[in-house]
């Protein structure tokens, strides 16, 4: 399958830039520029395999070290089995256009296929390219091409696009339309961004089975958590935790999981696995709903949250519970590439054994950073409740007095204006609504006189 | 009346009839009293109704409702008037409290509860005190001192005295000497006797109110009056009244000492620590407080003169250094707070006496006198001061 191996081919340049940046600045972001164009090369609606030809192309700061034909024999290597046709244009070959006045370098990927299949592996390219984009903020991801007649064109990173530094050079856009399409939650204004929460990095141990097979070093696993929307523009606003969205990133800030690849982490079908929803009253079932046709970034795991305690108002806003969680070797890069690379799969291979062993270590991250990210948000549901709570005191008060009174005249205006219809839904207009019935019809009489 | 005739001669009270004969006499050259706030239950029943219409139209409106209180607490909407005191300005500012914010609506609603509480106990024309406001749902309530705080302000909002709303506040004072009257259940009280009686709790319904008191003497500490009390100062002085509220007054003590004022124009002392607090107490009385601003013409007494123990005493009468206690942050910051106050600076001498306390770094309780011989406050010190003047 192409999109696999041009992702395969993303990740390993990607290693090699951060493998580069690490020996000037660890924390430094990576920057650079990567295209990815997608061309048909046989005559159009044809129904049979089409021949397609994708282009990799590459310019950064780091790729000035880079020797072509080491590179190529390393990419190779990665891609055995792979049935397509892999070709490096000649050093002197023109750059891309769009890379134009920096060191490029292009890799070519053919391959006959269905165009069905080839839309499919363009969403699958797509949905890594943006994956990879929001956790390397200064790297700009084009794609773009014609497949089937239809052409198409998308950048990822976009400058000045707001931007949270991690650790070790791994960033976090945080421009919400990343994760919910703005308007999702209503017509009010909300605050455009998310405000990630860093937790701790944990030591993870690694099992001796897993260790046996390869996989060795200092794994440490650190969470990042957020809302979205942010709801500090508007504090009286009843939101509800609709869903959460846990995106997994290894080593050099790249998907763990292959976008469209069937689940192999098992750990996380356990809803308690990462966090005690109960604390907040939340209980979770997963969701596998997740559309590759969607233009936000899709999460590695997606939990559908509903509050246990009561129903939300009708006016509540959802807001997504955003996890991230980075998986990363302590200590410095492998002499080489390949190797680097090949831990990428190792470690997908035994994470979730590595998981199952430090459940109470990730878990423990993970909720102190979620505490974090949802205090506001349980302030504001406190207040909520306090508010809801508020809302039966002030009907039954009200109603006390106009029942109460003996002044034909108020208790006439008082009645007629609650028993009339109201325009839209206040919370106390339907409270009085549902109650009105117990408003007795008394028949009047002179003003209450004190016995003395 | 007949009371027993155990005082000093009268020729000791040479001073004190001569204040009293000023006090009067600026009484009927000053400005008058301003007209005291009243309210029949009819009125409080319609105020309450206004409100509720008010609350009403705004929902059919759409519109969340709210409730515009007085900032009671606010210095900027206080003025200070030498006749009356610390009183509310007439266009001070306000705050909403709105039923549509998460911070606000359980204090709307709790405000909402209180009021419809108080229809009820003016219609059916019964009582409660705030206490019992506060145990009909401790839960929803949270505190006596919510409780307490929303009662001041719907009387503020009604610009109704407490005790037209119906709710008593308990009393915690004390009083005793040459007083008798007859509470409004028909109770007669004689608070000649030698343990004293509390203050009644409906101080608006007292009758047949009857005193020869030559003074009135407003102590701070229970601790002081009852020592008093044990050195039978009353008798030994009599005709005079002793009070406390034990410390900050509640309402009824002060009402009372208001009400004594107003019946017989005594005159009227007080006998408090020589530190910023028991100043503050002294000050309740005299001029009122901040929280209680809007009901300033019912509560205040500014002829109130200081008696002791005067800063300026500690060196007079050369109490000893290590009877004294050094002011702590607290007292010096409440020191300075006092010493900004409006109505310091129509009293140099009161000024004068902080600002020794100020220098000196030092506060002497009223039990320091002790240290001179143990019925020194009773036995020379309140004698002397009352036979010569020595107040402020």
């Amino acid at each position: 399958m192409e999109a696999r191996a041009v992702c395969e081919i993303l990740k390993y340049v990607i290693i090699h830039w951060k493998k580069e940046a690490a020996e000037l600045s660890r924390k430094a972001l990576l920057e650079g520029e990567l295209l990815v164009s997608i061309e048909e090369s046989t005559p159009k609606h044809r129904a049979d395999p089409s021949h397609y030809v994708t282009t990799i192309a590459f310019a950064g700061s780091a790729c000035g070290d880079l020797v072509p034909k080491q590179f190529l024999k390393g990419i190779q290597s990665l891609l055995s089995g792979f049935s397509g046709k892999l070709t490096w244009p000649s050093e002197e070959a023109h750059c891309a256009q769009d890379l134009a006045g920096l060191a490029s370098f292009q890799i070519k990927i053919e391959v006959d296929e269905k165009p069905p299949t080839l839309m499919a592996d363009c969403l699958v390219i797509k949905q890594f390219l943006h994956r990879t984009s929001i956790v390397h903020p200064k790297v700009r991801f084009h794609f773009g091409g014609e497949v089937n007649g239809i052409l198409f064109k998308e950048t990822f990173g976009v400058e000045k696009e707001p931007v949270v530094k991690l650790l070790n050079g791994i960033g976090l856009l945080t421009s919400q339309h990343h994760y919910m399409r703005p308007g999702f939650l209503g017509a009010q204004q909300v605050c455009s961004r998310i405000h990630p929460v860093l937790g701790h990095p944990v030591l993870l141990s690694i099992p001796d089975e897993e260790a046996n097979m390869g996989l060795l070093g200092q794994l440490t696993l650190t969470p990042a958590a957020a809302l979205c929307p942010c709801h500090k523009l508007h504090p009286d606003q009843t939101s509800r935790i609709s869903a959460a969205f846990v995106f997994l990133y290894g080593p050099s800030g790249l998907p763990l999981i292959f976008p469209n690849q069937e689940h192999p982490l098992t750990v996380f079908k356990d809803n308690s696995y990462l966090f005690d929803w109960k604390k907040y009253h939340l209980r979770a079932a997963p969701n596998s709903n997740i559309s590759l046709e969607d233009d936000l970034v899709l999460p590695d795991v997606s939990y559908w949250i509903e509050s246990h305690e009561r129903s939300w108002p009708q006016d509540s806003d959802q807001q997504i519970l955003l996890l991230f969680l980075m998986v990363d070797f302590q200590g410095g890069f492998p002499a080489q590439l390949t190797e680097a690379w090949g831990l990428q799969s190792l470690l997908l291979t035994h994470l979730n054994s590595i998981l199952l062993e430090n459940q109470s270590l990730v878990q423990g991250a993970v909720q102190t950073a979620v505490d974090q990210a949802l205090e506001q948000h349980h302030r504001r549901v406190k207040a909520q409740q306090k508010l809801q709570a508020s809302i039966p005191v002030a009907v039954s008060s009200i109603l006390s007095v106009v029942a109460g009174s003996t002044r034909s005249s108020f208790r006439a205006l008082c009645l007629q204006t609650l028993q009339g219809p109201f325009k839209s839904g206040h919370s106390v207009i339907l409270h009085i609504w549902s109650i009105r019935q117990s408003i007795p019809r008394s028949s009047g009489g002179d003003c209450m006189k004190p016995s003395r | 009346m007949a009371f027993a005739l155990m005082g000093p001669e009268a020729s000791f009270f040479r001073v004190l009839d001569q204040h009293r004969v000023s006090l009067i006499q600026s009484l009927k050259e000053g400005p008058g009293e301003a007209p005291r706030k009243e309210a029949s239950s009819s009125e409080v029943l319609v105020s309450i109704e206004n409100i509720i219409q008010d609350i009403v139209t705004s929902l059919a409106r759409n519109e969340a409702p709210f409730l515009t209180l007085d900032n009671r607490s606010n210095w900027e909407n206080i003025k200070f008037e030498d006749s009356v005191g610390l009183q509310m300005i007439p266009h001070c500012s306000t705050k909403k409290i709105k039923s549509d914010s998460a911070q606000s609506a359980q204090r709307f609603a709790l405000i909402l509860k209180i009021l419809s509480m108080i229809y009820k106990l003016v219609q059916s024309n019964t009582y409660a005190t705030k206490r019992d406001i506060y145990y009909t749902d401790i839960q929803l309530f949270g505190n006596q001192s919510v409780v307490d705080n929303i009662i001041n302000d719907i009387s503020c909002m009604l610009k109704v005295p407490r005790r037209y709303l119906h709710i008593l506040s308990t009393s915690k004072g004390l009083i005793a000497g040459n007083l008798s009257y007859i509470e409004e259940d028909g109770t007669k009280v004689n608070c000649t006797c030698s343990t004293a009686v509390a203050v009644p709790s409906n101080i608006q319904g007292i009758r047949n109110l009857a005193t020869d008191a030559k003074f009135l003497l407003i102590v701070e500490k229970d601790a002081t009056f009852q020592r008093l009390l044990d050195d039978n100062f009353c008798n030994k002085l009599s005709p005079c009244i002793i009070i406390t509220g034990k410390g900050v007054p509640d309402l009824n003590t002060r009402l009372l000492v208001k009400k004594l004022w107003d019946t017989f124009h005594l005159p009227i002392f007080t006998l408090v620590d020589a530190d910023p607090h028991g100043i503050e107490i002294m000050c309740i009385y005299k001029y009122g407080s901040l929280a209680m601003s809007f009901e300033a013409h019912n509560l205040t007494v500014p002829t109130i003169r200081w008696l002791g123990l005067l800063p300026s005493d500690i060196e007079r009468l050369n109490i000893p250094k290590d009877t004294l206690i050094p002011l702590t942050k607290r007292d010096q910051m409440k020191l300075d707070s006092i010493l900004k106050r409006p109505y310091v600076t129509c009293q140099p001498f009161w000024k004068k006496e902080m600002e020794i306390m100020a220098e000196l770094k030092m506060k002497a309780e009223i039990q320091a006198l002790t240290f001179i011989s143990s019925d020194y406050l009773s036995r020379v010190y309140l004698p002397n001061k009352l036979q010569f003047g020595g107040w402020i």
